[in-house]
Parts: structure tokens; C-alpha cells; sequence
């Protein structure tokens, strides 16, 4: 019994819910009225609330597409490329979405990332014809994890009532200087101007992290690709610095490079673009990845979970 | 088939960082091979018994005609390299113009010269002295008709690799090696990386010009590691290749990877790990 109406182009909002009665009744029939009206319709959550809302939806479950937050999204820097996929697929047509970026399992680190995607999820489609409802469960969430909500959210909806927020002011201009907090002790301290020994060091690191061999090689890609950048546009060399936290094996790629377009990796590159697909990549391939710009330099960490 | 190295270069000053003795062989026989081809005079420096002939006969090159007619000659590190104090360079330079011009009146078509800069480090006092002579020779080679390859092995130069590499206008990363081994199939060995992807892109255009009209083969059994840059520039043979067919012997997983994340239906893998 949504009291929402859909209204043509781009609507980002946040649903604040509390438990899963309400994140059921709430999801399921704003999907069920998209489903309804004929409208492309997606949903990235876990699959347990998946599972909870196909059983909601019945019969309408069919017209719904999915996308599994914790593969897809289990990097946040990849939401807004895999949405933006489904939405060039499907031109001309309305869309309508859900996705639960934020949840008690994700680590600080991730949580940051999360509310960065949907800050720039509003520069990232703007001009699409896009009705998407983010969760929040105000149940289970600790303050801190939403505090940012009303920041990223054009509206928030709390008690099925859509209010605008007042505190929504062009967030994205900030995500490339949000700080990074000092990891504690740093293994490797590498200065390169060669891409091979980044290499060697970063597929040292991960083999001693206990990574498989297919996942040191996802992180040998990803940063090789990072230090590229360095050497191309960050002044011909950079930094590389590699530690353990949180179960993941963390590399650190800083030069002295100044990044300006906050979405960078964040979008499938075109193909015939040359520059701009290493970061894309890397959030392709790694668990997490921060990257950081100001007038100091660039810094990009990529994690890679070896638990 | 020519098994050459440089294919459309401009540079001639050439830096090879290498870690294992198969890779300095190939890149060195290949170099050499070139030299010999287009009528150049190659020096080779290293001590009496040193793995030149070796290398070169293990990529089946008979170097006894070049060697008697005087094309091709070795030369210990002493009579070319030495260098008691960066005070000697200048002489050192003397005498490298001095063979340049011997070499062009003996009718050859320039020459080149290449050691591995560990023995070079042997009759030099110290790595600072070596790295300011390739500072010199650098600037020798833009205005004498003189190459040079410079073997470079990480375990040697340890911190100073870097500052060596930076003095070479052209780079073959960690022995990455790239030969046209048989009408139509181009070998390449070693890491493809950003580093050394335009100079094989450039091979690969070269090396098809006398390809013939068949299928073409890019024989990576012996290559470890292609990045973003050097995925592009297979993708773009196979591109320019059309419509014939390009096969991918042996891809490294990583290229596998990257095709997978960012399409390149062009090329056809063979075989491999996965």
C-alpha cells in the first residue's frame, strides 16, 4: 500500500524500515506496482531478503530482475556499474529498482564506500528515467551507519511518508577527500618506476596472506593496473605500500597524480576508450577499493579478502 | 623468417631487465641477429668463454660466417668498458666513436654494442660510475649510427634498477621477448605490460606485413603476465587482422581474465591454465 506515486525521470530515495515485516510489506509492493504498470524492475539485496520477497510477490516475482548484493555488490564501487548495465540494456523504457547497500555485516571501511555509491549514484543517473528505493533498516543499523543517509538521499521515506531532505546538498563533491585512516604495521614500503616489481611484491603479499592462487592474481591485475595510472598520469612512479587488516590483504598505490571526476571506475569504460578502465577493474576484481584525490596526490587502496 | 626484436623503432639505446638466463639468451640472439641483418657490425662484450655463442646457437643462428668475416666480434670488458673513474668516460666515448667509424669504413651499416651490465660492473668502479657512462652513451647514440642493449638483472642493481632503467629511451621489461617465428606466428615471452605494449604492438604490425595470407598465431606459451595495455594491443591485431583468424597459444590466466571482464571476442585462447 505504497502512498508514492511515480513521476517521470530520476528519483533516488531512502526507505527507512524497521525489522523485516516492514521491509517486506514496504519492497514488496513498490516492486509489485512497477511489475504492475509494466515497468523494468530490479532488486539487489542478499538472497535471504530476496527469498522473503519472492514469496511476497507470488505470481508478480517473475517480472522481477536480481541482482546479488553480496557478490555484485560485495564491492560497493561496482553497484553503480552493474546498475548502469541493466539500465543501458533497456532503453526508453521506465525503471524501477530497490538496493540495500548498507547492512551490520559490512566492515566500517565498506559502510564508507557504500554511502560514496550512493552519493554519486545521483550524478551517475541523473537524466535516467530511475525510481530507486534504498533500505535502511533502522532496526539493526548502528547511528553511525546512518548518518549519512539524509546526506545522500533526495528524499527519505519513514512510515511509507516521502519527506525531502534537508541535509541533501551535492554529496559526491566530497568522496574523493573523504580521510583514510593510517593503517597500523605496513609489511612491504616499495618506491616504483617498474611495473614488475610491483608486481612481485603485491603476488608475495598475497600468497603470505593465504590467497589463492586465482584471487593473488585478481589482486596482481588490479594493482598493476593501479601502478599504471601512476606511471601514465601520476608522474612516471609511486608508492606502494602493503598490509593485513580485517581478513584482507590491503595494497596502497600513491603518486603524485590529482584525480578530478569523482564517478572514475565506477561506470564500464567504452571500448574504445584507452585510460579510465584500470580503476574499473580493479573494483571488478578486488573486495573493496577507496581511491582518494586531492592537491596533495591520489591514493588508491585495493583490499582482497583472503578469510 | 627473421627472428627480430625491434621492429619500427626510433630509439636505439635498448634496455633489457632480465631475471633468469633464458630470457638474456633470447633477447640477446635477437638482438644481435637484427644487427647482423641489417648489415650492421655487433660487438659483443663479455669475457673469453663467456654465453654469447651459446645463446645464440640455442636460437639457431650459426654465428661462424659473421664471426670470421668480422661482423660479428666479442670483445672483453676490459678493451670497452673500462672505467677506473667516471673521469674516464670521455675517453671511453673516444673510443666508441673510434669504432663506430671503423665499422662504417669497413662497410658495415653502423654498429651495435651490448654487454650485460654486470660484467660491465666488473671493470667499473661502482654502479654510480656505470649509470652516469649510459647517461653518455645515451646521448652518443642520437648523433652516431650506435646501438646499444644493456642487460640489466634486478639482483645485481637491486635499488639502482630503476635509475638504471630511466637512463634507456626503450625498455624491454623483464625479459619480454617478441620474435616472428614462422610465416604468420609471432612468439612473445615474458610480461606484456604498459611498459613494453606499444614497441610489441608496433612488432606485431611489422612482423604481419610478411605474414602471408593464413591464420595468424600468437604463440604465448612462454609469456607469464598480460596487462590492460597489452590486451589492447593484441585485440587491435586481431582487429586489424580480420578476416582471418587469430589464434592465442598458451594465454597466461591473467589475459584470460581481462578478455573476460572487458570483452576482446577477437582472439581465440588455446590451451593454457585457466
Amino acid at each position: 500500500m505504497s502512498t508514492l506515486a511515480r513521476t517521470p525521470g530520476h528519483r533516488h530515495e531512502a526507505l527507512l524500515y524497521r525489522g523485516e515485516d516492514e521491509f517486506v510489506g514496504r519492497v514488496a509492493a513498490f516492486l509489485r506496482e512497477g511489475v504492475e504498470a509494466g515497468e523494468e524492475v530490479l532488486v539487489a539485496v542478499s538472497p535471504p531478503k530476496f527469498a522473503l520477497l519472492t514469496e511476497a510477490l507470488g505470481d508478480a516475482a517473475g517480472g522481477v530482475g536480481y541482482l546479488d548484493m553480496d557478490e555484485v555488490g560485495r564491492n560497493p564501487g561496482r553497484l553503480i556499474s552493474a546498475w548502469h548495465d541493466w539500465a543501458a540494456a533497456r532503453p526508453g523504457r521506465a525503471l524501477r529498482g530497490v538496493g540495500e547497500p548498507v547492512t551490520m555485516a559490512r566492515t566500517p571501511a565498506e559502510t564508507a564506500e557504500c554511502h560514496a555509491s550512493e552519493a554519486l549514484w545521483n550524478v551517475a543517473f541523473a537524466g535516467h528515467d530511475l525510481w530507486v528505493l534504498c533500505p535502511y533498516d533502522t532496526a539493526a543499523l548502528a547511528p553511525d551507519r546512518l548518518a549519512s543517509v539524509e546526506r545522500t538521499h533526495p528524499a527519505v521515506i519513514a512510515d511509507g511518508v516521502a519527506t525531502p531532505s534537508a541535509r541533501y546538498s551535492q554529496p559526491w563533491t566530497s568522496v574523493l577527500t573523504e580521510p583514510l585512516t593510517e593503517p597500523g604495521q605496513v609489511h612491504t614500503t616499495l618506491a616504483f618506476g617498474s611495473l614488475q616489481r610491483v608486481r612481485d611484491a603485491v603476488a608475495d603479499a598475497a600468497r603470505r596472506a593465504g590467497a589463492g592462487r586465482g584471487r593473488a592474481e585478481d589482486l596482481v591485475i588490479a594493482v598493476n593496473e593501479v601502478a599504471c595510472n601512476s606511471v601514465r598520469h601520476g608522474g612516471g612512479s609511486g608508492t606502494l605500500r602493503v598490509w593485513e587488516a580485517d581478513g584482507a590483504v590491503v595494497c596502497e598505490v600513491r603518486d603524485q597524480g590529482r584525480l578530478k571526476d569523482p564517478l572514475v571506475g565506477r561506470l564500464r569504460p567504452e571500448a574504445s576508450r584507452v585510460s579510465g578502465r584500470g580503476l574499473w577493474m580493479a573494483h571488478q576484481l578486488c573486495d573493496l577499493v577507496q581511491v582518494r584525490s586531492n592537491e596533495q596526490g591520489t591514493v588508491v587502496r585495493l583490499h582482497l579478502r583472503t578469510g | 623468417m627473421t627472428a627480430s626484436l625491434v621492429a619500427g623503432q626510433s630509439s636505439r639505446h635498448v634496455c633489457a631487465v632480465t631475471r633468469t638466463d633464458a630470457a638474456r639468451a633470447r633477447i640477446t640472439a635477437g638482438w644481435i641477429r637484427e644487427g647482423l641483418e641489417l648489415g650492421e657490425r655487433v660487438v659483443w662484450v663479455e669475457p673469453p668463454g663467456g654465453p654469447v655463442l651459446g645463446w645464440l646457437d640455442a636460437g639457431g643462428f650459426d654465428w661462424r660466417g659473421p664471426l670470421a668475416s668480422g661482423a660479428l666480434r666479442l670483445a672483453p670488458p676490459e678493451d670497452v668498458l673500462l672505467l677506473d673513474s667516471p673521469a674516464d668516460i670521455p675517453a671511453r666515448l673516444a673510443d666508441a666513436r673510434a669504432l663506430t667509424a671503423q665499422a662504417l669504413r669497413d662497410g658495415h651499416s653502423g654498429l651495435r654494442v651490448g654487454a650485460d651490465t654486470a660484467v660491465a660492473l666488473t671493470v667499473m668502479a661502482g654502479v654510480d660510475a656505470q649509470l652516469r657512462f649510459e647517461a653518455a652513451w645515451e646521448e652518443l647514440t642520437r648523433v652516431e649510427r650506435l646501438s646499444l642493449l644493456c642487460l640489466y638483472d634486478p639482483a645485481v642493481h637491486g635499488e639502482h634498477l630503476d635509475r638504471g632503467i630511466a637512463l634507456h629511451p626503450r625498455e624491454f621489461t623483464d625479459g619480454l621477448a617478441v620474435a616472428a617465428a614462422a610465416a604468420g606466428t609471432v612468439e612473445i615471452g615474458g610480461d606484456l605490460d604498459l611498459s613494453n605494449a606499444a614497441m610489441v604492438g608496433a612488432f606485431l604490425r611489422a612482423a604481419d606485413l610478411d605474414a602471408g595470407p593464413g591464420d595468424r598465431t600468437l604463440d604465448l606459451r612462454a609469456c607469464a603476465f598480460v596487462d590492460i595495455a597489452g590486451a589492447d594491443r593484441l585485440v587491435a591485431f586481431a582487429r586489424a587482422a580480420a578476416p582471418r583468424r587469430v589464434r592465442v597459444l598458451g594465454p597466461p590466466p591473467t589475459l584470460r581474465r581481462i578478455l573476460e571482464l572487458t570483452g576482446g571476442g577477437e582472439l581465440e585462447l588455446v590451451g593454457g591454465p585457466r
